[in-house]
Formats: structure tokens, C-alpha cells, sequence
């Protein structure tokens, strides 16, 4: 087993390892291992400059989400509609890594335009599980989360709008971190669904996805969504003994696969141990936060995707010889949207557009709006009596390829314990916690007030030294050589 | 939805769907949409208001005790000021 995989950037520099060493044996391993796992949609051969600048990600090597731009780059979002198109400038968040001294080695597969939770929903195929062939590493930041377990990157960017950045953690036994709305710049984030996306990171450890933070967050003029908060890591060894987390069993307590159940109440029973007091936290207002999340992320993305046209974006498809109706240019438009976006776009884009069509919108739009402050106002009414909510990531392990391609809705309640987070724009961390009766990862997910991720980051500390997770000898980290 | 509906729904969001994929699609946005409809009413969005509850006193050291009852909330004034978090970023002319 290679160091470069097995260890966290913590530990590689307490090792006195040279990171930038690592990054070069992970660029070549990206490039023998990448059509087995499909994480990356493009390596980039320039990724080491002439000299590793200075900072605190000197010399560590990332992936970055085919959604978040680099000048140049080929941010396609693994969409065909947008093939062949190039960036013409960076994102905030790339900026930063790099003025951090960060080495982007490429760009990573993810579900198209950031829509799904399988990364099966991609022009360049399914990303595989690093754990199990066969399974779904989860999505849509599949390609992220399987290079970083699959020791390919130190950490990743990817994006979170409904659980994107937790469900890949969680498939793939690694850490995910979904910062706070506005915490982190949306500038060069290819928008899905604007008032939901946020960058968020993959990593191999808290502290690590503790120090990423620190180089991405704080206010960006070009992002008049992002917010005047710097992040700053907590000191180690802050004690979490007396702090309360609350658990919402009215969710919970419908876990119907018996070994997340188990690994569930184990987790808890280990924060008990750490001095922790767990309590009951209902969250009625959760019941209906997928079908709520579903209508207003659809009406965005119907509204966002409408600039794919084939005019200023990818390239252009001429319309067959049997199109009737519209003008050339409308005829043209209706043949690259149809050519160039995939089955999952395609649905969501024409649920969005029905949920706010005449004679539809109150019944699904404005329901769902006022469900959203509902939901967003219990969440914070709780957060002020509990310091976080803890609550599994997900109702089972990741699942096989294939399995629900052909069943939207089943495929959308993967989605039914991350969503609240985001609709209420909350933190919320991803923490490998076991493995299932397959052999496949587990998680918990901490959800903090507003701009906690400080209290994240320490609950998530804790934890995580107690579980162990990344010592468990199954892990690709160690079987890979 | 019907094949009709699906057709126009096409052209607005400017979508050519064949008749296999409008086979295909129905019956999925069909349960969509049925998934999606299953929203209760919850008032005017402007006009948001739950019902009053006494908030739980606190407890004495050491003692855990749920929260077995919903926390009282601000009336719909303070809940559409926008204390919470619902913006909407103004369109970036140079991002795609």
C-alpha cells in the first residue's frame, strides 16, 4: 500500500512527506487507473507549474468537479450540449486553491449539470464505486468522492445542492463537507439551482476538509450571494463533552435496512461515550422536504439550463430535414437542447417548466416555497436549543449500477436525509462511521446552526478518532497498491 | 400529464420530444408530478403562521429531555423578512 494513499494531508506533513511527491505518483496513477474507476472527465498534463507555490495546500494535488470552472479548462459539466466548450476564465474557488499553493490535476465526472444521486447521468459513463465494482460511488460529485477514496487526489471540490457532495462521501467511506450557502463563492460554479448550490469538499479526513475551507470561504464582490464570513480551522483538542446533539426519529426511526440502523444507534452510543448528550429533535416539517427540494430545484434548473441554446455555449446542432414550426433559429435552439441534454435534464427540466406554468404554480411552486420556510424555520428554532442534528446520510449503502435508472422517484429519496440541510442552507459534515452486511460504507451526517462549521469540524474530530473509519483494512486506501 | 401536455411542455422548454420518448417519459412524470403534488397546503407563502406552543423550560444539569413539542414560532411579518436564507444572485453576463 502507497503512502500517498493511505495518509491524510495532516499526516503526510507530520511524516515529514513531501506532498508534491505524492501528487505526482497520484497524476500517474490517474492515468493507468482512470478508465477502471471513470472518475476523472479530463487530466490535465499541465497540472504541475514550473515551481509549487507557498501556502497552506503547498504541493497537494485535488480533483475539481467538471462544474467548476478553470480558465481553459473543459468544463463540459458531462454534458454533450456543452462539448468542445472551454472556459474562458476561473472560478473563485480554483483561485484559491491555487494561490494556496493547491495542484489541480484534472477535472471529475459527475451526474450531467449536477442533476442525480448515481453519477449514472453522465455523457462519459458511470463513475464505479472504489469499494465494489459494480456500485455507485453516488452523485452527482461521484467522480470526486472515487478519486479521493481511490487515493487519486488528496481532496476534491465538488458541488452540493441536494446531498451531491454527502451521498458520494457517504457511497464512498470518505469525508464530505457542505459548507453553509453563501460560505464559499458560487463565481464560476455552473449553476444548477441557484438559491441550493454550494461547493463543498471531499476529503480523506475532517481535518483536512477542515483546511480546504479555511483557503475557500469568505466574501467574493463577483458572488453577491456569498457572505462576510472568513472560516478559521478550530484548535485541536477542543473539548465537545456537554454538548447536546439532537436526533430527529421521526425520521430515523423508519430505517428499514437493519445494518444502517445498527450502525446508527452504534454511532450514537459512541458519542454518549464521548460525553455527548443525544436527544430527540422531531422534524416533521422533513416529511415532505424531498418532493419540496424536487420542485424547487427543477424550477430553477428549467430557468438556469435555458441558456443552453447552442449560440454563445458548446456546439450547435442543425435541425433534420422534417422540423416544422418556429423560425431556423428556433428550430435550431429546439435541435441542440434535444440532441444535447441527457434523460435526467431532460425530466427535470420539464418538471420545472410545469411547476410554473399558468394554472400549476401555486399548486406546486408556491407550495413548495412556503414548505421551504417552514422547514427552514423549525430547523433553526432547533439548532438554537441542540448545538447540531445528527442523522444517517442516507437510508442504506451505495447501490448497484442500474438499479433505479428506471424509477426517477425511488431514485430521488436517496436524497430524503440531506435535503433539509440544504434547503435551509445549513453546514452539514459526512462522517464514515461502518460498513454494511456487503461490505460497504456507512455514515453519519452532523448538521450545524447557520456558519457552524467550526462546531462541525469539532463534533466531527471526535468522532471520528473514536470510529477509526480509515484504519479498517477493506478500504481502497489500503488495498490498492 | 397526458401525450399532449408532454408535447407542449416540450416546446416551451424547447425540447423536440419524439413519440418514444413521450411513451417513455409519461408514466415518470406522471409519478413525479403525483410525488411532487403530494405538498399540503401550507398557507399563503406570504402568509406563513403555525400554531403556538409553549417552548420547553430548561433543564436542570445533566438531565436529557426531548423535544416533545413543536417550538413557537414568529408570525408571518418576521418569517417574510427574510431571516432566513432565500436569495437570488443577480446573472453573471460571463458565466455560461
Amino acid at each position: 500500500m502507497s503512502w500517498w494513499r493511505r495518509m491524510t494531508m495532516t499526516q503526510a506533513r507530520g511524516a515529514g512527506r513531501e506532498p508534491v511527491a505524492g501528487t505526482g505518483a497520484m497524476a500517474a496513477a490517474a492515468v493507468r487507473e482512470g478508465r477502471t474507476l471513470n472518475a476523472f472527465t479530463w487530466l490535465d498534463p499541465a497540472w504541475m507549474p514550473p515551481s509549487v507555490g507557498q501556502g497552506p495546500l503547498a504541493g497537494f494535488g485535488c480533483a475539481v468537479k467538471a462544474n467548476i470552472c478553470g480558465a481553459g479548462w473543459p468544463n463540459d459539466c458531462a454534458s454533450a450540449v456543452l462539448s468542445h466548450y472551454r472556459s474562458p476564465y476561473g472560478s473563485t474557488a480554483v483561485a484559491r486553491l491555487q494561490a494556496a499553493g493547491g495542484l489541480c490535476l484534472g477535472l471529475a465526472n459527475m451526474d450531467e449539470f449536477g442533476m442525480g444521486s448515481s453519477c449514472e447521468y453522465s455523457t462519459y459513463g458511470p463513475v464505479q464505486n472504489p469499494w465494489r465494482e459494480g456500485f455507485t460511488a453516488g452523485g452527482s460529485s461521484g467522480g470526486s468522492a472515487a478519486a479521493v477514496a481511490a487515493g487519486l487526489a488528496w481532496f476534491a471540490l465538488g458541488s452540493d445542492t441536494g446531498g451531491s457532495v454527502r451521498l458520494p462521501a457517504h457511497c464512498c467511506g470518505i469525508v464530505g463537507l457542505k459548507p453553509t450557502y453563501g460560505r464559499v463563492s458560487r463565481y464560476g460554479l455552473i449553476a444548477f439551482a441557484s438559491s441550493l448550490d454550494v461547493i463543498g469538499i471531499l476529503a480523506r479526513s475532517v481535518d483536512d476538509a477542515a483546511l480546504v475551507l479555511s483557503v475557500l470561504a469568505g466574501p467574493d464582490p463577483r458572488d453577491a450571494t456569498s457572505l462576510d464570513a472568513a472560516f478559521a480551522v478550530p484548535d485541536p483538542g477542543l473539548p465537545v463533552r456537554g454538548l447536546t446533539l439532537g436526533v430527529p426519529r421521526d425520521l430515523t426511526d423508519g430505517l428499514a435496512e437493519p445494518a444502517v440502523r445498527e450502525d446508527f444507534e452504534r454511532t450514537l452510543a459512541v458519542a454518549r461515550d464521548l460525553g455527548l448528550k443525544v436527544v430527540d429533535a422531531p422534524l416533521p416539517a422533513a416529511a415532505d422536504a424531498v418532493q419540496t427540494y424536487l420542485v424547487l430545484a427543477a424550477a430553477e434548473a428549467a430557468s438556469n439550463l435555458a441558456r443552453y441554446d447552442g449560440s454563445l455555449y458548446g456546439g450547435t446542432t442543425e435541425p433534420g430535414a422534417g422540423s416544422v414550426g418556429g423560425t431556423a433559429f428556433e428550430q435550431q435552439v429546439t435541435a441542440t437542447r434535444t440532441a444535447g441534454l441527457g434523460p435526467e435534464v431532460k425530466r427535470r427540466i420539464l418538471l420545472g417548466t410545469h411547476v410554473l406554468a399558468a394554472g400549476y404554480r401555486q399548486r406546486f411552486y408556491d407550495r413548495a416555497q412556503a414548505h421551504r420556510k417552514v422547514l427552514t424555520a423549525r430547523m433553526q428554532e432547533v439548532l438554537g436549543v441542540v448545538d447540531a442534528l445528527i442523522l444517517p446520510t442516507a437510508a442504506e449503502g451505495a447501490f448497484r449500477l442500474g438499479s433505479r435508472l428506471d424509477d426517477p422517484v425511488a431514485m430521488y429519496r436517496t436524497d430524503q436525509f440531506t435535503v433539509p440541510a440544504s434547503l435551509a442552507g445549513l453546514p452539514a459534515l459526512t462522517l464514515p462511521t461502518g460498513l454494511d452486511a456487503r461490505g460497504l460504507p456507512l455514515s453519519v451526517q452532523l448538521v450545524g446552526p447557520r456558519l457552524g462549521e467550526d462546531l462541525l469540524i469539532r463534533l466531527g474530530r471526535a468522532l471520528e478518532e473514536a470510529l477509526d473509519f480509515r484504519s479498517r483494512k477493506e478500504a481502497p486506501w489500503h488495498r490498492l497498491p | 400529464m397526458d401525450g399532449m401536455d408532454i408535447k407542449e411542455l416540450g416546446r416551451l422548454a424547447g425540447l423536440d420530444l419524439t413519440p418514444a420518448q413521450m411513451r417513455r417519459l409519461a408514466p415518470q412524470l406522471a409519478a413525479i408530478t403525483r410525488f411532487c403534488g403530494d405538498l399540503p397546503a401550507a398557507g399563503n407563502v406570504d402568509d406563513v403562521t403555525l400554531a403556538e406552543t409553549v417552548v420547553p423550560a430548561p433543564d436542570a444539569p445533566g438531565v436529557e429531555r426531548p423535544l416533545d413539542r413543536p417550538v413557537a414560532l414568529a408570525n408571518a411579518p418576521e418569517l417574510a423578512a427574510e431571516r432566513f436564507i432565500t436569495p437570488s444572485p443577480l446573472p453573471d453576463p460571463d458565466a455560461p
